[in-house]
């Protein structure tokens, strides 16, 4: 069966009337200005999916640019007959190229948030310079603590120096810190970048005893020794910019939203047990009774799974910051019988720390 | 293409959007099908990998730098410091510098992935001079409070259109802005007129809003456990109505009154234009592009947007019904084209489509 049939052949917008038929090696062709040819029916591609009252337009893989328009239904199914991968459909080979890129490019976004979320910010915060960090953590302590006053009294920051030193004693390498109380209602503890701790009078008035402010305090510490704070900021800093770009938002960064603020002093589970590590080993060479913050832990895990209902404030009472779980509290273990304990203040630098905020 | 309309919707779903090149490049190849110039069907050969590799690209050289370096700022320097709004800023200069690259670009692209009787177009000139052209164009424009669009938009087709190649053979665009400047006043005026009855409506609605005796209702029914009667529920139901109504219109009525002005400019840019001894005619009315803007934008609504596709196919449609032809292109003597072709395409215009910033 022979018929007509346009053809382009790339170089030119001309058309070429054609005189097209099947053969055993493919499609073969001839016109006035067209040197006959054969296209062999594996190479050829249906430009459009066959559509019977259609044109079935055809290219070659040999003849990159090239077309052949074929108007007649009866031909096209006797083609379609001799090479049915024209009809279109579902090409494995092709669908699994399709499904490998895809699959990199989600797996270039997973190992992206990966970096972004845990492998980078921990290995980056140990190289951040000091100066970089208190100049954050001093900014990230003003919109903390908004208009609240600092609680300071001589006394009270002689307490505060000698409760320090009780820590110090023992471990050398404790870094170089420095703890306010502010007026603060609600109870909580934060360890900032660049070694800034903010204990509130809310956390002043819930202690019964040194040992537990201590208790608290050597936590924090462990969050500083262990650059914790640092490594949250550069967590969030790099989520909040992946985010402004994905969703077009942004403009300013607003970290120092309180939004921003209680994501980065939220703790996560491993920087919990880490900092729990470093209170209890820190408390025992010092020897001050560990068991001090095992009761204030208990205390709150008490009073907030009672009050976890209403848990809707901004930077939430306290410990959502550092949650306290039963898993931690188990890991405080006693110090052994024979070691001599010793208070983390005396009765009058205790009285003083409590009275610091009046 | 309703089927292709929902496989894509669903694809894109699955692979976090990654799908998007490859659908967008199964619409093209649809659409482009469905078009005829002179009785001969265009093809769309482009494919959905080069767009993914061409967003790739962008992001690796563009978007990554930026997060690295706003990132950097923000912890170097603290997140309140004003470098980093230096930064931001910084992005955003280089956003609209660049703009008109990403049209002319992704035009580009799209042109070399175009045959019509086997032979493809492309856009022969330099994309930074267009963006730059663009770039002036819009602070003009900003500063003239509109004033220069028509002079404006005639300098940008010029460029563009003067650019444009269909194998070997030559676009060509001249003619002048005056003319556009009647209707350009008309709709000027229209739409401040329309803005200063907004502006009054919804003054009046605002004062409803937060007067005193509307103001006790809707804190009546915003109370915890309250039981609204009847006529409270009528009265900010009514309230809520007319403020949704007024803005709505608002977004109705402007789009509309410029669809004059579009529908004028369109069907005498078509006139400035030649391609060898053919000239154009684009039957373009105010009426009709307004039911386009509207049906379109119906079916993007009911549809939840999966229906996107087919407003392209409306817009592309449109265009092509109602283009024509006036005299004939000498097909004989148009040769293939011998630009070189890009292996990546449109690569900065999805990443502003996405919002980059
Ligand atoms: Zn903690």
């Amino acid at each position: 069966m022979a018929i007509e049939a346009v053809y382009f052949d790339g170089e030119t917008a001309r058309d070429n009337r054609v005189v097209v038929s099947l053969e055993a090696s493919g499609l073969q062709f001839s016109g006035e200005d067209v040197p006959a040819q054969a296209w062999n029916l594996s190479g050829l591609t249906a430009v459009d999916p066959p559509h019977m009252g259609h044109a079935l337009r055809l290219s070659h893989d040999g003849h990159a640019g090239a077309r052949l328009s074929i108007r007649n239904d009866a031909f096209t199914q006797q083609l379609l007959i001799a090479a049915p991968h024209l009809k279109g459909g579902f090409h494995p080979k092709r669908a699994l190229r399709l499904f490998l890129w895809i699959g990199g490019g989600l797996t270039i976004l997973a190992a992206l948030i990966y970096l972004t979320l845990n492998f980078a910010p921990q290995r980056l915060a140990v190289l951040l310079p000091d100066a970089w960090s208190k100049r954050v953590g001093e900014q990230m302590e003003a919109s903390l603590v908004q208009n609240a006053k600092v609680c300071q009294t001589p006394d009270g920051e002689k307490a505060i120096a000698a409760m320090l030193a009780n820590l110090a004693d023992g471990s050398p390498d404790m870094p170089p810190l420095r703890v306010r109380v502010y007026d603060i209602p609600i109870m909580n503890a934060f360890a900032l970048p660049g070694g800034f701790i903010v204990l509130t009078r809310g956390l002043m008035r819930e202690a019964s005893d040194p040992g537990e402010v201590a208790g608290v305090l050597a936590h924090e510490v462990g969050h500083v020794a262990h650059h914790h704070p640092e490594a949250q900021m550069i967590r969030i800093a790099g989520m909040q910019v992946l985010i402004s770009v994905a969703t077009g938002t942004s403009g300013g960064n607003n970290a120092s939203s309180l939004a921003g603020l209680a994501a980065i002093l939220k703790s996560t589970r491993d920087a919990e047990r880490e900092a729990d590590a470093y209170a209890v080993s820190m408390l025992s060479s010092a020897r001050v009774d560990p068991m001090a913050l095992k009761h204030f832990f208990e205390k709150i895990l008490k009073e907030e799974g009672e009050s976890s209902s209403s848990a809707f404030s901004n930077l939430g009472t306290l410990f959502s910051t550092h949650p306290v779980t039963t898993e931690r509290i188990e890991q405080i273990k006693p110090l052994p019988a024979g070691v001599m304990l010793r208070p983390a203040l005396s009765e009058e630098q205790w009285k003083d720390l409590k009275e610091i905020c009046g | 293409m309703g089927r292709l309309a929902i496989v894509n919707f669903i694809l894109n779903v699955v692979t976090l959007t990654i799908y998007r090149f490859w659908a967008k490049t199964n619409v093209r190849k649809h659409i482009w099908s469905c078009v005829h110039i002179n009785g001969q069907p265009l093809e769309y050969t482009g494919r959905g990998i080069e767009l993914f590799k061409g967003a790739l690209i962008v992001f690796g050289l563009f978007v990554l730098p930026f997060v690295l370096v706003a990132t950097f700022v923000s912890i170097a320097l603290g997140p309140e410091h004003p470098a980093l709004f230096a930064v931001y800023g910084l992005l955003y200069l280089l956003i609209f510098l660049l703009w008109g690259a990403a049209l002319y670009r992704a035009r580009r692209y799209q042109l070399s992935r175009t045959l019509w009787r086997g032979i493809r177009g492309t856009l022969a000139g330099s994309s930074m001079i267009y963006s730059l052209t663009y770039f002036g164009a819009m602070l003009a424009r900003g500063m003239s409070l509109g004033w220069t669009t028509p002079v404006l938009n005639t300098v940008l087709q010029e460029q563009i259109i003067g650019d444009m190649r269909f194998g070997d053979l030559a676009f060509k665009f001249k003619g002048r802005a005056a003319p556009l400047y009647p209707t350009y006043a008309l709709c000027w005026f229209l739409s401040l007129l329309a803005l200063t009855i907004f502006a009054f409506l919804f003054g009046a609605e605002v004062a409803a809003f937060f007067g005193p005796e509307v103001q006790k209702v809707f804190d009546d029914i915003f109370k915890p456990d309250s039981e609204p009667t009847s006529d409270q529920i009528w009265t900010a139901s009514t309230v809520i109505a007319i403020l949704v109504f007024s803005f709505l219109a608002m977004f109705m009525v402007i789009p509309m009154l410029w669809a004059i002005y579009s529908a004028k400019e369109l069907s005498t840019f078509a006139t400035y234009t030649r391609a060898g001894n053919a000239t154009f005619k684009l039957n373009a009315t105010a009426g009709s592009l307004i039911s386009l803007v509207i049906v379109n934008l119906l079916i993007l609504i009911f549809t939840l947007g999966i229906g996107r596709p087919f407003i392209q196919q409306r817009l592309i449609r449109y265009m092509c019904d109602r283009l024509e032809v006036v005299g004939t292109i000498d097909v004989d003597r148009v040769l293939q084209s011998r630009a070189a072709m890009a292996h990546t395409g449109e690569g900065l215009a999805d990443a502003f489509d996405l919002g980059v910033v």
